[in-house]
């Protein structure tokens, strides 16, 4: 059941009805009820596998708090890796959709981890009622694809929600609405503009067009996982439970610190918390000079190897997280001569050089995030090399467009598909609107009409793409 | 939910949705006036029910300005890719008016191509109610009749709400795709954000304009050698072999012949049956060769001796010219002249014969 389906919306209002009837504890069993099901209706075989595993890692969880050796961690983080690696990367390739589908496994795994971690370190106390650890887990607005949550701050969150009034239903509508645009018109369309063969042979085809469909693909990416969990957090909400942040517009990062801080924000912090910080405390306790080679270059080269291999077991997942600790690592040796100084004292031209060239990069280092790494290689070269690039006749063609014609011409003009940019502009509008008002919901500031109006064209934008022959799942259901 | 302490609304919403939707009401409003304008349609030369099948569309819509233009249609030609490239209207009318002494019938060729006689029985009935004409001549052949052949074309174009709203089953998506005009434009571009969408939406422009106004789709392309014997080495000729492996006669199918030829009772229009022509080694795909094509022939003039409706069979083979085929089963320009002569004559004869009148009410000589 795709959460962008009238299915989910009603499953969701059917939860939500029976949910606000309800008092005490019975909203958490109702709850996780609903999220049973809701996994079920993705695959019922591999749900059984999770609630199992959830049992398991209750019984370890009350174990390692009260042991004082870390066997039975090692033990649980172990088994929790296993399960990741046996059901995501081996069962799911070989069975090529066949046999389970692993949802939200990646998200679980670390989410396990953290309450492993968080417990042997003391910070804070085992989850006793089994209710409400196997709710924390399955949470079904959250079990597809995160935000990742920390059970401490989570649980409390969850066992008293708050009340849902107007505020708060206005404020879930607004993120559901921002979510489908995002998703349904800019991240879909955005797919379905790049030609299948253009990821599978990419010296087919013209620099030019490389080149947009890359800059297209940036934004799909962004906008789908952004798309997601802003619906998640709108219907979570309603349910009276906050969910976590996890884009804060990324691609106006004026460096990949700052890019890590607005990109998939929870799993930014997980890996700062869980990987970051350990490895950096225990390169300190070695080499206690923090320019030392060591710790300037191995905890976000170590980082984002996990971050990568995270998003999958294979080289060109570990290629992107490389790239990505690579960019820290010459970020952080360059900063070391010449401290950052504060944005507002830097001229607005080297802030927007900054964005810029920082956009490139993880644009680039998304080739290797999409394919394979010969595949990546050849795309690369095809779209810098002099030689691709085919001669763009603009004159004919905007002489053509100013008579009416050839608007469909563009690919006989080697023009990029002018409906990337055109499908761009509602996202890059947002994001600037969100960073200019420093609210993501800015737009329930506005008075009445502006707001229907806007409201209207978001429904406008929707009609718009609800005719297509395709719909793309969410990119991160497959993590 | 409003006594639930966890759900108060303190205040009213919803006025802002209103209003976006009154909003958005308006706006759909307006574009349905525009898309009634005639410039607007001018411009916009393609509109769309929403069916998989293009050609289908374009067919059809070329069929109402077809009508538009001629004030109704006498003669509908119906059937697969071989009528739609195998008939020239304006030849069986030169033929006709030859033969019969009587002034120009208005013939249409509404052949599509890969429907078989599955989704051509639907497709009567809606141009009859429709369009009215006089007579549906309906061009088949053998493997019309094949169980495995035409499937999934037949079930996608079967499945069509637009289809199934004009068959009773009623949905929003076939209510608005038969009233608003501004729907069917939407849905002639519902596709914009796919890859190939300009390449499609250029095709179906060109292959629009490369119609006739009667719907003829000419065929230029002659093949170097039609007659030559299947041969299973050939993946092409090795699928053809597999369709019609162990070919029987499927009941649905001619029950679909049936309900077509039924026409005639239900809805007062004559229904006519001709073969299509195909070589004669095309019968070499059935394990029963030339004994299957006899048996289709037996089978189909029985149904419609049983209709009361008359049955052309195929032109001989050798009454084409040497240039008349593009493949083994269809014509090229040339042979689709000739076929369509001898489609002509046929009607005058049966015109001078048994008086059938092939004439729309209204459009009598």
């Amino acid at each position: 059941m795709p959460i962008t389906s009238f299915a989910f919306a009603g499953f969701t209002l059917a939860a939500l009805l029976v949910y606000h009837r309800l008092t005490g504890r019975a909203k958490q069993v109702w709850l996780l009820l609903v999220s049973l099901v809701f996994f079920a209706l993705w695959d019922w075989r591999f749900g059984l596998v999770l609630l199992a595993l959830t049992l398991v890692n209750y019984w370890l969880s009350l174990r390692i708090a009260s042991e004082s050796s870390r066997g039975t961690l090692w033990l649980g983080l172990g088994l929790n890796l296993a399960v990741l690696i046996l059901f995501r990367d081996v069962f799911f390739s070989w069975s090529a959709y066949g046999l389970l589908v692993p949802i939200g496994l990646s998200f679980y795994f670390v989410q396990v981890v953290a309450y492993f971690v968080d417990l042997r370190m003391g910070r804070m106390q085992p989850e006793r009622d089994w209710l409400h650890f196997t709710l924390y887990l399955f949470y079904f607005p959250k079990v597809l694809s995160g935000p990742i949550e920390r059970a401490r701050s989570f649980i409390p969150r969850m066992v008293q929600p708050q009340t849902v009034d107007a505020g708060r239903v206005i404020r879930s509508f607004g993120l559901v609405m921002a979510g489908l645009v995002r998703k349904l018109f800019v991240a879909d369309a955005l797919m379905a503009l790049i030609p299948d063969r253009a990821f599978v042979a990419p010296d087919e085809f013209a620099g030019q067009h490389l080149a947009a469909w890359l800059l297209a693909y940036a934004f799909a990416l962004y906008n789908d996982f952004a798309g997601y969990t802003s619906i998640v957090r709108g219907v979570s909400g309603l349910f009276g439970i906050e969910l976590s942040r996890n884009f804060s517009r990324p691609y106006f990062a004026r460096d990949f610190t700052d890019f890590w801080r607005r990109w998939h924000i929870s799993l930014s912090e997980w890996l700062r918390d869980y990987i970051f910080f350990p490895v950096t405390r225990w390169l300190m306790g070695r080499f206690r000079n923090r320019q030392h080679i060591f710790n300037l270059v191995l905890p976000p080269i170590i980082t984002m190897l996990v971050s990568g291999l995270w998003h999958g077991f294979s080289w060109h997942m570990l290629v992107w997280g490389g790239l990505h600790g690579l960019y820290q690592v010459v970020e952080r040796v360059v900063t070391l001569g010449r401290p950052a100084r504060p944005p507002d004292q830097v001229p607005v031209w080297r802030r927007a050089a900054a964005i810029l060239v920082v956009f490139s990069l993880t644009a680039l280092a998304w080739l290797s995030f999409r394919m394979d790494l010969q595949t990546a290689w050849v795309y690369l070269v095809s779209m810098l090399s002099r030689g691709q690039w085919e001669a763009m006749a603009l004159r004919p063609a905007a002489a053509d467009l100013l008579r009416g014609r050839g608007i469909l011409s563009w690919p006989g003009y080697g023009l990029p598909d002018p409906r990337i940019f055109l499908v761009i502009l509602p996202a890059l509008w947002l994001d600037m609107q969100q960073e200019k008002n420093g609210d993501e919901l800015f737009y329930l500031q506005w008075s009445i009409w502006p707001l229907a109006g806007l409201l209207a064209l978001a429904m406008l934008l929707l009609l718009l793409v609800s005719g297509a022959d395709t719909q793309v799942p969410f990119v991160y259901q497959g993590f | 939910m409003t006594g639930d302490p966890s759900f108060k609304l303190d205040r009213p919403i919803g006025r802002t949705l209103l209003l976006a939707i009154l909003i958005l009401l308006l706006a759909m409003a307006a574009a349905e006036g525009l898309a009634r304008i005639s410039l607007v349609r001018q411009r916009l030369p393609v509109s769309s029910f929403g069916n998989y099948h293009y050609q289908f569309e374009i067919k059809w819509f070329h069929l109402q300005r077809y009508v538009d233009q001629h004030g109704g249609v006498d003669v509908l030609l119906m059937g697969s890719s071989l009528v739609n490239s195998g008939i020239e209207p304006e030849q069986v009318n030169q033929a006709w008016m030859q033969a019969s002494g009587q002034p120009a019938l208005r013939i249409f060729n509404f052949g599509v191509e890969g429907l078989t006689v599955e989704p051509n029985s639907v497709l009567a009935e809606l141009l009859v109610e429709s369009f009215h004409p006089a007579v549906i001549i309906f061009g088949t052949e053998i493997r019309d009749y094949a169980a495995n052949n035409g499937t999934e074309t037949a079930q996608n174009f079967l499945n069509d709400p637009w289809v199934q709203y004009r068959q009773g089953q009623f949905s929003l998506q076939g209510w608005l795709a038969e009233h608003s005009a501004a729907y069917r434009y939407f849905l002639a571009y519902r596709n914009w954000m796919r890859a190939d969408f300009a390449e499609n939406h250029t095709q179906i422009i060109r292959r629009t304009g490369n119609l006739t106004s009667d719907g003829y789709d000419i065929e230029n392309r002659v093949a170097e050698d039609p007659y030559r014997p299947p041969d299973p080495q050939d993946p092409e000729d090795a699928k053809a072999f597999e369709v019609f492996a162990g070919f029987e006669f499927a009941d649905s199918r001619l029950a679909d012949l049936e309900s077509m030829l039924a026409l005639e009772s239900e809805s007062g229009i004559e229904v006519l049956l001709i073969e299509m022509p195909v070589t004669p080694q095309f019968f070499d795909f059935f394990e029963a060769r030339e004994a299957a094509h006899q048996e289709f022939l037996q089978i189909v003039s029985d149904r419609a001796d049983a209709a009361g409706s008359p049955f052309l069979p195929a032109i001989p083979e050798d009454e084409l010219p040497p240039d008349a085929r593009s493949d083994r089963v269809h014509l090229s320009k040339y042979g689709a002249a000739a076929f369509s002569q001898y489609l002509g004559e046929w009607l005058a004869r049966l015109f001078l014969e048994t008086g059938l009148d092939l004439r729309q009410e209204g459009n009598a000589p």
